[in-house]
């Protein structure tokens, strides 16, 4: 790979890999304590506190400009605490109303530099929209030692932790300690955010901790399911997007790593298995499966009824969309529910067992509705309409017992067993 | 133990909120083996009397003893069931793991949960008929289901002493039976079980005491002695119509 050529590649790719595991791993408890906002507020208030350390250093030093970004991040976190406290606004109010202000002063601090004629303002860009590139060795052991801390925390208090965000009460009263871990988490957090900006940005520092979050708890079922998989968002992302913005300078790495991060959030939203796909495939289906059963059903009662001896099935029994429609008429086919004879389709064997079946369901959920939940015979047909397609064969059998197999329906139709 | 010993002692006790007491001057003595419904209205302070007792809210003065001993020397002999909708339901968790919290005073850091933890897991899970939930992402879960998991939950602590706070909110008549055959079988084996309750229909049917509590304590006692017309108009400030229904 290129990029090792570099002199402080292999700083770059471990930074930004650390980066995006920190992000990872930090985001969800963020996200799922609700203080994914503060990410942002954090990371853009930082802004005034660099550009100040800036002017009064005349140079870049990283521990001052991490600590000038600390305290004003804070001042602005304690500031909102005030507000929330004694006015009637809200805490996302009072968040974004600091948040631009912080911003909007450190622009202008930032107007002010420029134009310094003693100092000398390179790097102080990368602040914004952030720049990999420039990682050293010092920029590695930092995140190291903030993402080792962030680790060893949540091991050692993951069932703490756990049991403070899911159910603050209950955790106090099984003694947890949780105003403990609560600062602790939320200190981390701020240092993981404070760290970040110089590769990420003050922009988009809150995308690498939030995003993978929010990717991984749309996937997971558990908090540890969740917690992997947002370090390995989080690491792809971290990585991927420090890779391309090094290798095409002119691109910050906070807009390639939000890239990167959105593409996989964008991935998994429409193909997991929880996905929006899956989801229209699902609802696909079930219509296919609605549409052929109520065809072989409409049959099956023509028949019964002595309209249609012969079982004729026209295709226009087939209901639904053109699709739907065209499916649906091939699963018949494909089912061997229908047969082609004589030049006309007539209903198979098979499909007059299935239709026999079918209309049991729905004499059967009639049966329920009229004797055990004293439903009009009159109103239970519309109410039965699709419990046939629902109803699957061992709730049959439960019913079938229940109602101690009746022979008719309410409306006197046979039920055959 | 002794028989008619004080599992709960409450002396004196008052909450305020924004300088407005909402409990004020309560006393509670109750003793073990009963079952105990707290009544009153809308915003009588139900909820923070229990949490008082837990030190969940602060109080600014009164003195609470369970078992005849300060709270944190006991906390696992009380188990708490807290209102449903006070915790966040898209955590992402399975209904399995919520009922292990229950167990989670027993274990170390270090440990995982054991043999006897997941046998008391999966036999709370079956007493409150939810067992075939186990598995199921908590999200997924309707109003009775996840008050049965709170209640398992409770159970899994083994505690000696239940306070629930509106077990019987919005569930239907099915998970409501089950939830008071529970609760009636706890107080046979002995435990003791405190529940902030609505339905006035069904005092007399789920408890043998009752505690009646509008800000001040307003009676408590035996539901022969203390669930009288009198009392619960002074309760519910009037005479109410549905008191014709309740026979009293
Ligand atoms: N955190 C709080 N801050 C300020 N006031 C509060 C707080 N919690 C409750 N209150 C007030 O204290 C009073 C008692 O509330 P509480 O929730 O204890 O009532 P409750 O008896 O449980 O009511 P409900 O039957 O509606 O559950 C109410 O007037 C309520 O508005
Ligand atoms: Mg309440």
């Amino acid at each position: 790979m290129g990029i090792f050529s570099i002199v402080n590649g292999v700083y770059v790719m471990a930074g930004s890999l650390l980066l995006g595991a920190l992000g990872g791993l930090l985001g969800v408890f963020a996200v799922l304590r609700k203080q994914g906002l503060l990410g942002d507020v954090l990371s853009h208030a930082a802004l005034p506190g660099i550009v100040l350390s800036f002017i009064f250093l005349g140079e870049k030093n990283l521990p001052i400009l991490i600590l000038g970004a600390l305290v004003s991040g804070m001042i602005s976190a304690l500031l909102i605490d005030k507000i929330v406290a004694s006015t009637r606004i809200k805490m996302d109010g009072a968040m974004a109303v600091v948040l631009s202000w912080f911003f909007g002063i450190g622009i202008l601090f930032l107007s002010y530099l420029k134009r310094m004629e003693n100092v000398s303002p390179s790097g102080i860009n990368d602040f914004i929209f952030g720049q990999a590139a420039g990682m050293l060795q010092l920029d590695v052991v930092l995140i190291g030692t903030v993402f080792g801390l962030g680790v060893l925390h949540v091991l050692i208090k993951w069932r703490q932790i756990k049991l403070m965000i899911f159910d603050r009460n209950y955790a106090h009263v099984m003694g947890v300690n949780h105003r403990f871990n609560e600062v602790l988490l939320t200190v981390i957090f701020s240092f993981g955010i404070v760290i970040s900006l110089q590769a990420v940005g003050v922009v988009l520092t809150a995308a690498l901790f939030i995003t993978p979050a929010v990717t991984a708890l749309f996937l997971a079922n558990s908090l540890w399911a969740t917690v992997l998989w947002s370090v390995t968002f989080g690491m792809i992302g971290g990585v991927t997007g420090a890779y391309l913005s090094v290798m095409y300078r002119d691109v910050p790495t906070g807009a390639s790593i939000v890239v990167v991060l959105s593409l996989i959030f964008i991935l998994v939203v429409l193909f997991s298995k929880k996905g929006f796909l899956m989801k229209m495939l699902e609802g696909f289906r079930y219509r296919v499966r609605v549409s052929y059963e109520n065809a072989v059903l409409s049959c099956y009662r023509m028949m019964e009824s002595g309209d249609c001896p012969e079982m004729t099935v026209k295709k226009d029994l087939v209901k639904g969309g053109v699709l739907v429609k065209l499916v649906a008429w091939r699963a018949l086919v494909k089912k061997k529910l229908v047969k082609f004879v004589g030049g006309q389709w007539v209903l198979s064997k098979g499909g007059l067992e299935f239709g026999r079946k079918l209309i049991k369901k729905h004499r059967l959920w009639e049966v329920y509705l009229a004797n055990k939940l004293s439903m009009d015979a009159g109103k239970v047909h519309l109410e039965a309409e699709d419990m046939e397609h629902i109803l699957t064969d061992e709730m049959v059998v439960r019913l079938e017992k229940m109602l101690g197999n009746p022979k008719v329906d309410p409306h006197g139709k046979q039920i055959i067993s | 133990m002794k028989k008619n010993e004080n599992v709960v002692e409450v002396r004196d006790l008052t909450v305020v909120y924004d300088r407005v007491p909402v409990v004020w001057n309560v006393d509670i003595e109750i003793t073990k083996g009963h079952l105990v419904g707290i009544i009153g209205p809308n915003g009588a302070g139900k909820t923070t009397l229990l949490k008082a007792l837990l030190g969940l809210t602060e109080s600014v003065s009164g003195e609470v003893s369970f078992f005849g001993d300060s709270y944190g020397n006991v906390r696992k002999r009380v188990a708490y069931v807290p209102q449903r909708d006070s915790v966040d339901w898209d955590f992402p968790t399975t209904v399995y793991d919520v009922v292990m919290m229950g167990r989670y005073t027993e274990m170390r850091f270090w440990q995982r949960p054991g043999d006897e933890d997941h046998n008391v897991v999966k036999r709370a899970l079956k007493n409150v008929g939810i067992e075939d939930l186990a598995e199921r992402r908590i999200s997924e879960l309707s109003g009775g289901q996840k008050q049965r998991v709170f209640l398992a939950r409770a159970m899994a602590q083994q505690a000696e002493l239940y306070l629930l706070d509106e077990p019987y909110a919005g569930i239907d008549v099915a998970t409501e039976k089950t939830i008071s055959d529970i609760l009636k079988d706890l107080v046979s084996k002995g435990k003791t079980v405190v529940v902030v309750h609505h339905d006035l229909s069904t005092v007399k049917e789920y408890f043998d005491s009752v505690i009646m509590l509008n800000v001040r304590k307003v009676a408590s006692g035996s539901v022969e002695e203390v669930f009288v017309r009198g009392n619960l108009e002074k309760l519910y400030g009037g005479s109410l119509p549905f008191m014709d229904n309740l026979k009293i």
